[in-house]
């Protein structure tokens, strides 16, 4: 097998793309020739570097305009991979015609508005105790594992109002795997912004405050999945994620020394939205990051959460401004601790 | 557990390399620290913790494998036989990987635009490759393209730079 090719089944692999055909060539070529197997060990460590999110990588590449609480009409600053220069125009144009317009398409400079979307209860506000169970079949609610919205008059406070929602208690998805992370799920219908969604460049960020008042660490996590036109009626988890057209996520390890005041701690996952989206399923969960063998009983059944909270959980929209007839949104919407 | 958080990338960037859909090869490091700990009895602090929880990450790697056959993956034996090569080079690895890893940084910033605004939707902002498409008027395959010549091209980077970096 020339290099070329091997290179480009790698690539196929790595990117999730082979066909079963390659996937056995590659697979043959792997097995039995140690110098494919050098090759491949080169393209697959850097997407796994990549891949990993190391924030030293990251920081390589400046980032995006972040959201603003305060304006909803942003004017990002030219992004860095604007072609500033004939060099880089010309880097677009030599890939093809098919794609001379990459560049331009990704990058060019425009007002963008920021509009919050209607998710329920999201500073967990509206009700006390225990949230639904199970995975949610509508949207406009919260659902998942054992969790209950409940006032924090002090230390710690909530991030937002008078509640937060604790994590009680992790459940196994099924029999046969163990109960790993408490995970409550929200179902947010978005058929309303079609028409914002239609140019395929709007971006969707879902932010989640999160505290662990426990010397133990835990993972806290906030994900979004966007699916097109689905039935939440007919999907479960975690089956449904293999559907998903377009899915971002945040994750955050955290603990509060003993003495230490537990302090919360914001997180935002971003997506950019296809043109055919039509739902997104938010996720907030915690994990426990295991400092011991877990019992035989927390490994099948049950993981408990003694201090663990998530509030002020928002989404938002992102979109050129030239997508919509409103220009401007006005300021009431702005403040980030608005209840929904 | 300072030990496991100091080397939870080292893990989870070798089980990318063996099982490359990122979802999935969280799910794995997320079990290979649950068999760590389960396990951590075992475990001889005169021995380099890095090479014991490799040790895990494998048996997890094989595991998925063996469950998700219908899945696009390699066959048992391509892997066996990079996990093979990996345990070979397990002594040099750490100190090989941290200065690929400082050289990529730096490669990264001199892609071309147009691929680093490819690598940096895909990886960073977490935009799938249709996603991309879609913005960018491109077809799939041109943004898979894309992503190869970026890769081909981070790794002639690094490799221009790896001897002169060790000089």
């Amino acid at each position: 097998m020339n290099t070329s090719l091997l290179e480009t089944l790698v690539n196929r692999y790595l990117d999730g793309v082979a066909s079963p055909a390659e996937l056995e060539q590659l697979s043959a070529q792997l097995e039995n020739d140690p110098e494919a197997r050098k090759l491949y060990r080169k393209f697959a460590g850097i997407h796994a570097a990549l891949a990993s999110e190391e924030s030293s990588l990251e920081a390589a590449l400046p980032p995006l305009p972040q959201p603003s609480t305060h304006s909803f009409l942003i004017s990002p600053k030219r992004p860095w991979w604007h072609p500033s220069s004939f060099g880089s125009l010309a880097a677009g144009i030599v890939l093809g015609i098919g794609c001379a317009s990459l560049v331009w398409g990704i990058s060019a400079p425009r007002a963008q508005i920021l509009r919050q979307l209607p998710i329920s209860d999201g500073d967990f506000e509206r009700n006390s105790g225990p949230i639904s169970r199970g995975f949610p079949a509508a949207a406009g609610f919260w659902s998942g594992d054992t969790a209950r919205a409940e006032s924090l008059r002090s230390n710690p406070m909530p991030a937002s109002g008078e509640k937060a929602l604790r994590f009680v208690r992790a459940e196994a998805e099924n029999e046969t795997q163990p109960a790993k992370a408490c995970d409550v799920f929200q179902w947010v219908d978005l058929s309303a912004f079609a028409h914002e969604l239609q140019s395929g460049d709007a971006a969707l960020e879902l932010s989640a405050s999160f505290l662990n008042s426990t010397a133990e660490p835990c993972t806290f996590s906030c994900r979004v999945f966007l699916f097109g036109a689905i039935n939440p009626a007919a999907e479960q988890w975690p089956s449904v994620a293999r559907n998903t057209i377009a899915a971002g996520s945040r994750l955050l390890t955290t603990s509060t020394p003993k003495g230490a005041s537990p302090q919360w701690e914001t997180v935002c996952a971003k997506v950019i939205a296809p043109s055919h989206t039509r739902l997104a399923l938010i996720e907030i969960l915690a994990a426990p990051v295991e400092t011991k063998p877990p019992t035989a009983q927390t490994d099948t059944e049950k993981t408990s959460f003694r201090g663990h909270f998530a509030d002020a959980v928002q989404l938002q929209i992102r979109f050129p401004s030239g997508t919509t007839k409103t220009q401007r949104i006005s300021g009431g919407l702005a403040t980030g601790r608005a209840k929904l | 557990m300072q030990l496991f958080l100091e080397h939870q990338s080292s893990v989870l960037r070798f089980l990318l390399t063996l099982i490359p859909h990122r979802a999935d090869a969280h799910d794995l490091l997320q079990q290979t620290a649950i068999a760590l700990w389960r396990n951590f009895s075992d475990y001889d602090p005169q021995k380099p913790f890095g090479a014991w929880a490799y040790g895990y990450a494998r048996v997890e790697a094989r595991r998925f494998l063996r469950q998700n056959q219908r899945r696009a993956l390699l066959s048992e034996k391509a892997l066996e036989a990079l996990i093979a090569d990996a345990e070979i080079h397990q002594e040099t690895a750490p100190t090989e990987e941290n200065e690929r890893l400082r050289l990529l940084a730096g490669c990264l910033e001199r892609l071309p635009n147009t691929q680093k605004g490819v690598v940096a939707g895909y990886y960073f902002e977490n935009q799938g490759v249709e996603a991309l498409a879609d913005r960018s008027h491109c077809s799939s395959e041109a943004i898979y393209k894309i992503l190869q010549r970026s890769r081909k091209a981070l790794l002639q980077c690094i490799e221009r730079k790896l001897p002169e970096a060790s000089a």
